[in-house]
């Protein structure tokens, strides 16, 4: 059955290379421009499929602004987020209250861990840095150094003690001690069917005094996405 | 003994500040441990991923889709390995490249006629009474 269709294939395009001979023998100009046509529009969509192919194109875009590919989170979301609570944050009563029973002193706040409950990877250290710069722009709040950023600081305070000149050597045990603890938590409720899908996002801080446990600000940020597939 | 005593209740009692619990030694010896401290102030700053996974048929489906690729793009790989593993021992038995067109009878795996199979009685009886 193959031998055959083999042979009837081969018995057509020798039909075919028949015929085009035939046609050229008798119109030799025309045939020359078609072939003449036939081989520049052979080049023209090589060129173009070998260009298409390997063009990529980049851009440079404000930071600011908003793209949507995947529906996931994303820098739009980190930023909404960062400016919402920051407003919070600063116009809070616990600044007030804080520097009312102190003398006027400044609170000082720790960064502490944030939980990421949702379904997706969310670092949240983009917008808590941005809360952080905020507080510390306006002059409202001290903030330390926490975590591994300052086990490093103390490692290099030790190897000043060996290393340093006395003079410039800085001494262990003056640290700022926090009044405050920054923590947070992120969630998502995920409602897909067929090709739509609806996320929404809620990320909470809470800032917690370290030496009461009282809760003395509550932030929220809520983001509600429709995704149509 | 009672003098000890005596020494180490007022010794707690000048560490006090007001309205302090005087019980807050017990507290802060658990949370002293040098292995608890560190493990739990090392986070501080991070976000700790405890994700879930959603209900999504699309995503699902991708995830099937990009699974579905990654192991056909690891086929030639594995069939590269059947066949070295088949060059090592020619002996080597693969559903695959075996030879259906020759029969062999005297095999014991034939799958039609082996010692067990009722057509193999029925012919022996064909054999023996015809």
């Amino acid at each position: 059955m193959v031998k055959q269709s083999i042979l009837i294939k081969l018995r057509d395009a020798r039909l075919f290379n028949f015929r085009l001979t035939l046609i050229y023998n008798q119109n030799p100009p025309i045939m020359n421009t078609i072939k003449k046509q036939f081989i520049i529009a052979s080049l023209v969509i090589t060129g173009a499929l070998t260009l298409g192919s390997c063009a990529r194109q980049v851009t440079r875009v404000n930071s600011d602004a908003q793209i949507d590919i995947s529906g996931r989170w994303n820098d739009t979301d980190s930023r909404l987020a960062a400016e919402e609570l920051t407003d919070q944050i600063l116009t809070g009563n616990w600044i007030t209250d804080f520097m009312q029973a102190n003398g006027g002193n400044k609170p000082v706040i720790i960064v502490g861990l944030v939980r990421n409950k949702s379904h997706e990877h969310i670092e949240a250290e983009t917008f808590i840095l941005d809360i952080e710069k905020a507080l510390i722009k306006r002059q409202t709040a001290r903030i330390v150094s926490g975590g591994k950023m300052r086990e490093e600081l103390r490692a290099e305070r030790a190897d000043q003690q060996t290393n340093s000149a006395a003079s410039t050597v800085k001494k262990f045990g003056l640290e700022t001690g926090a009044d405050f603890m920054l923590q947070g938590s992120i969630n998502s409720i995920v409602d897909a069917h067929k090709k739509q899908k609806v996320t929404f996002y809620q990320i909470d801080l809470v800032l917690t005094s370290l030496l009461t446990n009282e809760k003395v600000w509550i932030g929220d940020k809520k983001i509600k996405k429709f995704v149509k597939n | 003994m009672i003098l000890v005593g005596f020494t180490g209740t007022a010794q707690n009692a000048t560490a006090l500040v007001t309205d302090q619990n005087p019980n807050y030694q017990i507290s802060l010896d658990k949370y002293m441990t040098e292995n608890k401290v560190s493990d739990l102030t090392l986070l501080q700053g991070t976000t700790a991923q405890e994700t879930y996974t959603a209900i999504d048929p699309m995503e699902e489906k991708r995830k099937r889709k990009a699974l579905r690729r990654y192991y056909r793009s690891l086929r030639p790989l594995w069939r590269h390995q059947e066949r070295l593993e088949r060059a090592k021992n020619p002996y080597y038995n693969n559903r695959r490249y075996r030879n259906y067109n020759h029969r062999n009878y005297n095999n014991r795996n034939n799958r039609w006629l082996n010692s067990q199979s009722l057509l193999n009685l029925g012919m022996l009886g064909y054999l023996i009474f015809d």
